[in-house]
C-alpha cells in the first residue's frame, strides 16, 4: 500500500471514530430517552411507621450446592453489624441474579438473637450453567462435511469463573480451543482471560481456469490469547490482549501451479514463523437488553500491532477497527437496528499480516447463495472463497418483532429481517477482477430468522444460512 | 437446481417454521384476566370493586412474610370502548410489612381517601383485605354521559422497581464476557457464552392486568 492510501484511509477511519464516539458522548450527556420514559409508579414521601430499623446480625446462604457460599456473599453489600438497608439487599438480589447462575434469589429475615436483630438469609434455587456457545456444520465443495461444537460452564467449580471448549473438524480441517474467563477478580472490576488454540488448517483453491487441479495451503497454528480488562463505568470498558503463536506451512508447494500472483502468495511465512500481537480494545454499551436491545449503542474500537518488538514476531503489521451499532424503538414494541463496521491493516515489511489476522467477508455479511460467504468457524475456513483483503466496510440493517417473553425453556424470542452491505478488498487495489472471487462481487446480503434465549444459550435460526447450506 | 435440492429447501425451511411454532407454544400463561367488575355511581362518586386473590400467589407470599416492605400498586382505568381514552383513573398503593416478633402485618394504603395503616393478623386476612378493590373511587377525567360504552383496565404492579434502582440495575447487568471481537463469526446456530438476564425482569415482581368486557355507564345517582 502506498503511504499516500494509507494516510487517506487511516484520516476517514479516525474521523469516522470520532463522530461516531462523538455521538455517543453527546448521548450520554444528553437525558437519555430510556431514562425520561421511565415511571416512577411507587414514589412514597410519606413516612412509613411501620419499617422497623433492624441490625443485621449475621448472613447465611441457602439452597446452594454447587456455588460456593463465599462467592455468594462476596455480592451481598452488607455486613454483620450494619442497620438493615433494603435498598441494598434488592441491590445485592439484583448483582447476583445478573451472573447467571440462579434461576432465583429469595432474600428474607429471620429472628436474631433478640428484638431488633436478624438474620438475613439469602436462599438460591441454582441453574444449569453449562451452556453451548456454537454449534458448527455444513457442507461446501472444499469440505464435504463439517461440524463441531462449542460448549461453557460460565460457573465453573461453583467459583464463577467460565471455562469454555470449542472444536470444529472436517476431512481436511481442524481447529480446538480451550478457554478460562474470569468476569471479576476477586469482585473488582477486572476481569481476566486466557484461551489456547490448535488448528490444523487448510485454505483450498480449487482448479479454475488458471490452475487444473486443486491447490493447498496447509498449516499449523499453536498458541493462545492472555486477556486482561476492566469495567470502568456501568457503559465503558477497555481490554488488552496478548496474542501468540507457532505457525507451521506444510504446503507441498510444488503442487501448485506456477501462477503470478499466485493465491497464496504473502499467507505464511513458508516453514516456521512466529506470530505475536497486542490488541487493545475500547467498549461503549448503553444497550438497554443484550437480547433485544430497543434503545442504546454499541461502540467497539480495537487497534492491534504486531511488531518484531513483541518477542520478535515474524508478521508485523496494524490492525484498526470500529464497530458501531445503535438501536431504536419501532411501531409497538419492534425494534430497528443500524450497524457500521469498518477496519483497516497496514502492512510492514515484505511479510506484513498472517492471512486469518485479514478480513474475510463471510465473517460480516449475511448468508448468500453459492457458498461464497460462509463465515470462519474457529477461523477455519470451509468456504471455496480464500480471498482476504486488508480494507472492510459492513454496513446493515436489522428489524426485530418480538414473539414471546417469559416461556418456560424458551424464554424469549424474535424474528428478525435484516440487509447487509459488506465490503473486503485490498486495499492496494492490486486484486485483477479475476483473482479476486469473492463476495466483493455481490456485497449485498440478506436473511430472515429467529433468535430465542433458552436456558442453554442462545441459538439463532437463519434462513438464509440454511438455503447457503444447500444451494 | 434439482428437484432433490429444491425439495431439501423446503424441508428446511419446513424445519424452522416448525422450530418457530413450537417455541411459540412455550409461552407461559399469561398474566392477563379478564373479569367482571363492580362499577356503580353511589353518593355522587364512581366506585369499582372487584378482587384480584390471584396476585398473592405462593411466591409473593413468601415475599410478604420475608421481613422486607412489599408494595402493590393499583391502577384502574375506566376507558372509552373503542378508543381507550381514559375517562377516570384511580392509584392506590399498599405498603405491607411483616413484623417477625409480632407476627402480624403492619399494612399502610395511599389512596383516592387518603392515608390509612392498619394491623392484620394473618396472611388469610390480609388476601381478603389487600386482595381486592371494595368501592375504590375513580376520578373522572372528562365528562361521563351515561350511556356511553366503557371497559375496565385494572393494573397490578407487585414490587415495581424505583427507577434510581433501576439504574443501579443497569450497571449489575453489563455484559461481563470480555470477549466480544467486531464482527464475530457466526456460526449455524451462533450463540453467545453467557446466560442473558433481562433486564426488564427486574422492573417488578409481577404485573397483573385485569380487564373487564363492554359495558354501558350506569345513570348518575345521588349526584347533587
Amino acid at each position: 500500500m502506498k503511504p499516500t492510501h494509507k494516510s487517506k484511509y487511516l484520516a476517514v477511519l479516525l474521523g469516522g471514530w470520532m463522530l461516531w464516539s462523538g455521538i455517543g458522548w453527546a448521548q450520554e450527556a444528553a437525558p437519555a430517552a430510556e431514562e425520561t420514559e421511565e415511571v416512577e409508579p411507587t414514589r412514597v414521601e410519606l413516612e412509613d411507621p411501620f419499617k422497623p430499623r433492624y441490625i443485621l446480625e449475621s448472613i447465611e446462604v441457602r439452597g446452594n450446592s454447587k456455588t460456593h457460599g463465599e462467592l455468594i456473599l462476596s455480592y451481598v453489600h452488607l455486613k454483620p453489624g450494619e442497620v438493615l438497608d433494603e435498598e441494598k439487599v434488592e441491590i445485592s438480589r439484583v448483582r447476583l441474579l445478573a451472573l447467571g447462575y440462579f434461576k432465583d434469589v429469595h432474600m428474607s429475615l429471620e429472628k436474631g438473637s433478640e428484638r431488633g436483630r436478624v438474620k438475613l438469609v439469602v436462599e438460591v434455587d441454582e441453574r444449569n450453567t453449562i451452556i453451548i456457545d456454537d454449534l458448527f456444520g455444513g457442507f461446501s465443495e472444499t469440505n464435504p462435511f463439517w461440524g463441531g461444537i462449542g460448549v461453557s460452564d460460565i460457573n465453573f467449580l461453583g467459583r464463577g469463573l467460565v471455562l469454555s471448549g470449542a472444536f470444529v473438524a472436517s476431512e481436511y480441517q481442524q481447529a480446538y480451543r480451550l478457554g478460562a474467563f474470569w468476569p471479576s477478580i476477586f469482585n473488582t472490576n477486572l476481569m481476566a482471560g486466557v484461551e489456547a488454540l490448535v488448528s490444523l488448517g487448510e485454505e483450498r483453491k480449487l482448479e479454475d481456469s488458471a490452475c487444473d487441479r486443486d491447490q493447498g495451503l496447509k498449516y499449523l497454528r499453536a498458541g493462545g490469547v492472555l486477556s486482561l480488562g476492566m469495567r470502568v463505568d456501568r457503559v465503558h470498558r477497555i481490554n488488552f490482549e496478548l496474542h501468540g503463536e507457532h505457525i507451521e506451512d506444510s504446503s507441498n508447494r510444488g503442487d501448485w501451479c506456477d501462477t503470478d500472483p499466485h493465491p497464496f502468495d504473502g499467507y505464511l511465512r513458508t516453514g516456521q514463523s512466529t506470530f505475536w500481537s497486542l490488541t487493545f480494545r475500547f467498549e461503549r454499551d448503553t444497550r438497554d437488553d443484550f437480547f433485544l436491545a430497543t434503545r442504546g449503542m454499541h461502540l467497539v474500537i480495537s487497534v492491534e500491532l504486531a511488531s518484531k518488538i513483541f518477542f520478535g514476531s515474524d508478521y508485523e503489521f496494524s490492525k484498526y477497527m470500529v464497530k458501531y451499532e445503535h438501536s431504536f424503538p419501532a411501531f409497538l414494541d419492534h425494534a430497528f437496528r443500524v450497524s457500521v463496521v469498518g477496519g483497516l491493516i497496514q502492512d510492514v515489511g515484505e511479510q506484513g499480516s498472517p492471512f486469518f489476522k485479514r478480513f474475510y467477508v463471510g465473517d460480516y455479511a449475511f448468508f448468500q447463495v453459492d457458498k461464497d460467504s460462509l463465515p470462519r468457524n474457529l477461523e477455519l475456513n470451509f468456504s471455496k472463497v480464500v480471498d482476504y483483503g486488508d480494507l472492510m466496510a459492513s454496513i446493515g440493517a436489522e428489524y426485530d418483532i418480538p414473539l414471546w417473553s417469559r416461556g418456560k425453556f424458551f424464554y424469549r424470542g424474535y424474528v428478525y429481517a435484516a440487509a447487509n452491505f459488506s465490503y473486503v478488498t485490498k486495499a492496494d487495489f492490486l486484486a485483477s477482477e479475476e483473482e479476486w472471487t469473492g463476495r466483493t462481487k455481490r456485497p449485498v446480503s440478506m436473511d430472515i430468522g429467529m433468535k430465542v434465549d433458552t436456558p442453554i444459550g442462545l441459538f439463532t435460526f437463519s434462513l438464509g444460512y440454511v438455503f447457503d447450506l444447500i444451494f | 437446481m434439482s428437484a432433490a435440492r429444491f425439495k431439501a429447501g423446503l424441508y428446511a425451511v419446513l424445519a424452522v417454521l416448525c422450530l418457530v411454532a413450537l417455541a411459540y407454544a412455550q409461552v407461559k400463561e399469561s398474566k392477563s384476566y379478564k373479569q367482571d367488575m363492580d362499577l356503580a355511581w353511589r353518593s355522587g362518586e364512581l366506585e369499582l370493586s372487584m378482587t384480584f386473590a390471584e396476585v398473592f400467589n405462593q411466591r409473593h407470599r413468601k415475599r410478604l412474610k420475608s421481613g422486607f416492605t412489599s408494595r402493590i400498586l393499583v391502577h384502574a382505568q375506566l376507558l372509552e370502548h373503542k378508543q381507550g381514552t381514559p375517562l377516570a383513573q384511580a392509584i392506590l398503593q399498599y405498603k405491607i410489612i411483616y413484623d417477625m416478633w409480632e407476627e402480624k402485618f403492619a399494612v399502610r394504603s395511599e389512596g383516592p381517601k387518603g392515608d390509612r395503616g392498619f394491623q392484620l393478623g394473618s396472611m388469610e386476612e390480609l388476601v381478603k383485605r389487600c386482595g381486592a378493590l371494595n368501592r375504590l373511587q375513580l376520578t373522572p377525567v372528562v365528562e361521563l354521559p351515561s350511556g356511553m360504552k366503557y371497559r375496565i383496565e385494572v393494573r397490578i404492579v407487585v414490587n415495581p422497581m424505583s427507577a434510581e434502582l433501576r439504574k443501579k440495575v443497569r450497571e449489575y447487568l453489563s455484559n461481563p464476557d470480555g470477549s466480544s471481537h467486531i464482527g464475530s463469526p457466526r456460526s449455524f446456530f451462533g450463540s453467545f457464552s453467557k446466560i442473558f438476564v433481562d433486564e426488564k425482569a427486574f422492573q417488578a415482581d409481577a404485573v397483573y392486568t385485569y380487564r373487564s368486557g363492554k359495558k354501558t355507564l350506569p345513570a348518575r345517582q345521588g349526584a347533587e
